[in-house]
């Protein structure tokens, strides 16, 4: 698969931010992401929700603020300036954290729309997202040490022609630590024999994950329930075309509440006849 | 032996010999490598006494004279006791974990500190294998889950019950950019504002009531979060501190167990283990895969180092290969050296420091033992001397920096934890300081009871001969010389009163004679000689003397071709040779002055040129005023001394000093009064008091040789010679040549003790004595000076105005 009209030499990842999660795991690990190509474009894209823009225009509505328990203002321009902040911190951040060259950022914030996730993933090569807040898991009060933080990375992959590209981005975004790894195998490749999806998978990886578990049942909420049981730290996905639709995407991103990476297989380029 | 004042002397007074017979040696060989300070009791008694007192104050200040075998003999003697003493303990820095900045101090048994080191090096290696790995355990990660999900569920439990109520409220939350709101639903979307316009009021304000409901739940829900986040991290910290404490228990317990005889370790070790318990992040590798750390391995390997280095043992003392107590030389003692540093560390360009950057200095190394020092060094280096009298008064070796107290520096630096000092000084030096500071500085006293004085000279007996032959003997042996020969050491021994300047002394400079002694020893080898014998001791003095002798060869040369004037033949009225020593480092010469004296009608004043031109030192102007006391009394009792004289050293362009010449003025001015000449074959030197009596003076030798050399070199008439003090004739250590001319008849040394005896050698006219009626005889000298003083008292008299009388 391979985005109409865009520059094979170059790589293309997108970052789907949340305006309002933290975004600095995300840029910890975004030099993991890079490969030895010359040029790397990274689109970083902010979704702003439809509700928010609709509590900003109801005038008795206010914010809660989590960390002082104090309500304050919520208007348009309260929310057009916070996603304002927002940019210019995340732009800081990145230059910081890119740190080679032949990187291109580019920062924006878009509507949500509904066909939006499945636009921005289409001319992805990698497609990193940052996991909704939910009421819930609003608080993490105790330090996030390297022990919290290197959860596991959990890789699924559906078909053995594209499974590895997730495998190798799994690796590197474990440290190169195949310990940490943790395959589900789904999709067509459930099909394989587990000691043959053992071997391929330690082939691919030169060494053997922590975990393989087969996931035979075809849907989103069958391996949404499979990643969970990983507790993952990052979830990395071999993008295939039946999940990448914008409901799909968005369940993964409701419910795992982990940061989601989706890796597009790379084309074998066909030799034409002459 | 016959010394008649007034008579030369014969040659053998003139040079007290060392008869090689009368050695009862054949060669240094016989002697054995003992160490006996020859002559130097009381300083040696002194010393005894010092090092057998245990009690504060009781240091000794070793004085006298440089080469006089002080740092031989204090080392050599405390090197014998010291090996008798026990050894002290070692002594160590380590971390005090509760405050870094004042580093503990251990003392330890001797050689206890580098096994301790070591052992806890080893222990720290094995905790930074053995944590990670207990945290990495399933055990662990179980529980810590546990721990988490605890919570998790806790406030998951909170915040879905109260998503439930808003819903059940037609209410949905919201995530805002900086936390959440609470807003109106229709058929689970978010109402826009023209549909929230259009419900009714009682709706809207039963909305508004709801949110206003559900923000003072949320309230209390997050006030109530952090408590529960308290709880938790507590139990987290638990549990890290009980895997830890399990992982580190087995390795302590067994350095406890290796060293529970010695409890300041057991301390210290159940400490270390407090704090790794404190502190386990410094033993988990921070390798998380995305994080920075892992783009950082230096930083990992920066972690481990740190941990090595905060619990590891610095070793400022180490006694494992001693034997007795220690005995330190500081030749260097400067503030750092005496009391130990503490250096700094480069980091990011901040200097920094901890424990283990401590840094010995002598007073640690010879804590328990001895610590020889050199006065003059250590009052010589900035704040040295005040810090160690801190040291010694307060018994304990407090390190600090000398930057700080000077306030040239700001920088945090550590109080280490001051170690108690029980040490016995030995600070050596001249004799001047160990006056200047008995005076100056009121502390020295208490710091420094004991004295121990050593000697300039020794008596010149065979005890004396046979203990600095042993100190020469064991120098032979040391230095891989040849040994001397019993001829040869005789003449060392006549060499050494050569340089005591004294037949009845020898020097207690061993230096000079273990120079000559050197020198000797390579004049032997060109002569391929297996012993050194008096020969080659010759040759070194006279080789010695030759390089040293460029100034006065130059001013030999210079009165031969009579730029400077010296007489030695002839007579001259009011014109003597008085005789001068010139010191120039080791090397001291004598050469004649010319002295001459002119007398005029006066008021009784006796002019010192010198003196008045201010190149005449205090002791020279009161040899020359006590001539005017010695004319009165001696002459005119009974009239004023009516004349005025002047007295100078001819050609001395430098200052004089001493009352040496003092016995010559008198001869001049005596000559000039009585207007005799005086022989200009004969030299004088002797201080004379008030009743015309010759003292004794110095550098009788070089005077004599000084003459000596000039009358050589012109040619030796045979009525020259020298009129020295009677009481300098045992100080006679003449060269060869001298003694020679003197048995050849050719030059003479005539003692002297009085000022008749004088005048009567210098002019051939006898001085006269008064008679019974109180006059002298005529055509005496004597009669001639008080003729002419009556007749100027007279004149004066005739010249007097009114009534003006002379002073």
């Amino acid at each position: 698969m391979q985005a109409a009209g865009t520059d094979i030499s170059r790589r293309r990842i997108t970052l789907i931010l949340d305006i309002s999660s933290s975004n600095q795991l995300l840029l910890e690990m975004l030099p993991s992401l890079f490969d030895e190509s010359a040029g790397i474009d990274i689109d970083a894209v902010f979704v702003e929700e439809p509700a928010q823009r609709r509590a900003a225009e109801l005038p008795f509505v206010r914010e809660f603020c989590l960390l002082t328990t104090v309500e304050r203002e919520f208007g348009p321009m309260d929310l057009k300036r916070a996603i304002e902040v927002r940019k210019q911190r995340l732009s800081k951040l990145m230059a910081a954290a890119v740190g080679r060259p032949g990187v291109e950022c580019s920062i924006r914030s878009v509507h949500s729309a509904a066909n939006l996730l499945q636009e921005l993933v289409s001319v992805s090569d990698i497609t990193m997202i940052v996991p909704l807040r939910r009421l819930r898991q609003q608080f993490v009060t105790w330090p996030v040490t390297h022990l919290q933080r290197r959860g596991r990375v959990v890789v699924a992959i559906g078909e053995w022609s594209s499974a590895r590209e997730p495998l190798l981005t799994g690796l590197r975004l474990a440290g190169g630590d195949p310990q940490r790894i943790a395959v589900l195998v789904t999709g067509e490749a459930a099909a394989t024999e587990s000691m043959d999806c053992a071997s391929r998978i330690t082939a691919l990886l030169s060494a053997a994950p922590a975990s393989i578990r087969i996931v035979s049942e075809q849907s989103v909420q069958a391996l949404v329930n499979a990643v969970l049981l990983e507790r993952p730290g990052t979830f990395v996905l071999g993008a295939m075309p039946e999940w990448l639709d914008s409901n799909a995407i968005r369940t993964l991103r409701e419910q795992l509440g982990c940061m989601i990476c989706l890796v597009r297989a790379k084309l074998e380029v066909p030799v034409q006849d002459q | 032996m016959d010394l008649q004042p007034g008579r030369p002397l014969p040659p053998q007074a003139l040079y007290r010999r060392c008869d090689p017979e009368h050695l009862k040696f054949e060669s240094t060989e016989s002697f054995d490598d003992g160490i006996e300070i020859p002559g130097q009791d009381r300083a040696v008694e002194a010393i005894h006494y010092a090092t057998d007192m245990d009690l504060h104050g009781h240091n000794v200040f070793v004085l006298g004279p440089s080469g006089s075998g002080r740092h031989t003999f204090v080392r050599h003697f405390l090197a014998s006791r010291a090996s008798q003493q026990p050894v002290p303990s070692d002594w160590c820095y380590v971390n005090n974990f509760d405050d870094p900045r004042k580093p503990t101090a251990l003392a330890l048994p001797p050689g206890l500190g580098k096994q301790l080191r070591s052992d806890v090096e080893q222990a720290i290696q094995d905790a930074q294998s053995a944590i990670p790995v207990a945290f990495e355990s399933e055990d662990y990660q179980t529980q810590h889950e546990a721990i988490r999900e605890e919570f998790k569920e806790l406030q998951e439990k909170a915040f879905l019950e109260l998503e439930k109520e808003a819903r059940q409220h037609g209410i949905g939350v919201i995530q805002t950019p900086a936390g959440i709101a609470f807003m109106p639903l229709r058929d689970g979307e978010a109402i826009n504002s023209e549909a929230f316009e259009k419900l009714p009021e009682k709706e809207k304000q039963q909305i508004h009531e709801y949110i206003a409901e559900l923000t003072r739940k949320l309230q209390h829900i997050t006030r109530s979060i952090p408590k529960h986040a308290r709880n938790m991290r507590q139990k987290l910290r638990e549990l890290e501190r009980d895997v830890t404490s399990l992982a580190v228990a087995g390795l302590i317990d067994d350095l406890v167990e290796k060293y529970k005889e010695t409890p300041v370790v057991v301390t210290h070790l159940r400490a270390i283990q407090t704090d790794i318990v404190d502190n386990v992040d410094l033993f988990l590798h921070q390798s998380d895969g995305g994080g920075f750390m892992a783009q950082m391995p230096k930083l990992t390997q920066a972690r481990e180092s740190e941990a090595m280095r905060r619990y590891s043992i610095n070793v400022l003392v180490d006694r494992s290969d001693s034997n007795g107590a220690p005995i330190v030389f500081e030749g260097q003692p400067s503030f750092m050296q005496l009391i130990g540093k503490i250096e700094h560390e480069a980091q990011f360009g901040a200097l920094v420091t901890d424990f283990s950057l401590i840094r010995a200095g002598s007073l640690h190394r010879a804590n328990g033992g001895y610590l020889i020092v050199d006065a003059a060094k250590v009052l010589s280096y900035p704040a040295a001397w005040e810090v160690f009298k801190l040291a010694l008064k307060s018994s304990e070796i407090r390190i600090r920096s000398l930057a700080d107290d000077l306030g040239f520096a700001s920088t945090v630096s550590l109080e280490p934890e001051p170690i108690p000092l029980k040490v016995k000084v030995i600070l050596i030096g001249e004799r001047i300081y160990y006056y200047l500071l008995s005076e100056l500085d009121p502390e020295f006293s208490d710091l420094f009871k004991i004295a121990a004085d050593f000697e300039d000279q020794i008596k010149r007996d065979e005890e004396n001969v046979r203990r600095v032959t042993r100190l020469h003997a064991n120098l032979i042996r040391k230095e891989n010389l040849r040994h001397l020969s019993r001829a040869g050491v005789a003449r060392l021994m006549e060499a050494s009163a050569r340089i005591a300047g004294d037949g009845e002394r020898l020097s207690a400079d061993i230096r000079q004679t273990s120079d000559l002694l050197r020198e000797a020893d390579y004049w032997a080898m060109n002569a391929n000689k297996e012993l050194i014998g008096a020969e080659e001791v010759q040759l070194a003095i006279d080789s010695r003397n030759r390089r040293s002798a460029r100034y006065r060869d130059r001013l030999l040369e210079e009165t031969l071709r009579e730029t400077f004037v010296v007489h030695t033949s002839g007579s001259r009225t009011g014109l003597v040779n008085g005789l001068a020593v010139t010191q120039l480092g080791d090397y001291a010469f004598g050469h004649p002055q010319r002295i001459s004296a002119t007398v005029t009608l006066g008021s009784g004043k006796v002019v010192d040129i010198e003196r008045e031109v201010e190149l005449g030192g205090p002791i020279h102007s009161k040899g020359v005023l006590i001539l005017a006391g010695f004319l009165s009394s001696h002459y005119v009792t009974d009239r004023p001394l009516c004349l005025s004289a002047s007295l100078v050293f001819e050609q001395s362009y430098g200052g004089v000093e001493g009352d040496s010449a003092s016995a010559a003025e008198l001869c001049a001015l005596i000559s000039a009064v009585a207007e005799i000449p005086i022989r200009q074959s004969l030299a004088v030197t002797g201080s004379v008091d008030q009743h015309g009596n010759v003292q004794a003076i110095g550098g009788v030798n070089e005077k004599i040789e000084g003459f000596f050399d000039i009358c050589h070199k012109r040619g030796l008439s045979g009525d020259q010679g020298v009129l020295i003090p009677v009481a300098n004739t045992k100080h006679l250590m003449l060269k060869q040549e001298v003694i020679e001319a003197v048995d050849k008849g050719e030059f003479h040394i005539y003692p002297v003790d009085n000022i008749d005896c004088c005048l009567h050698l210098l002019t051939g006219v006898p001085a006269g004595q008064r008679d019974e009626q109180g006059e002298f005889p005529q055509g005496s000298i004597n009669q001639q000076v008080r003729k002419r003083l009556l007749d100027m008292a007279a004149t004066y008299r005739e010249f007097a105005v009114d009534n003006e009388k002379p002073e």
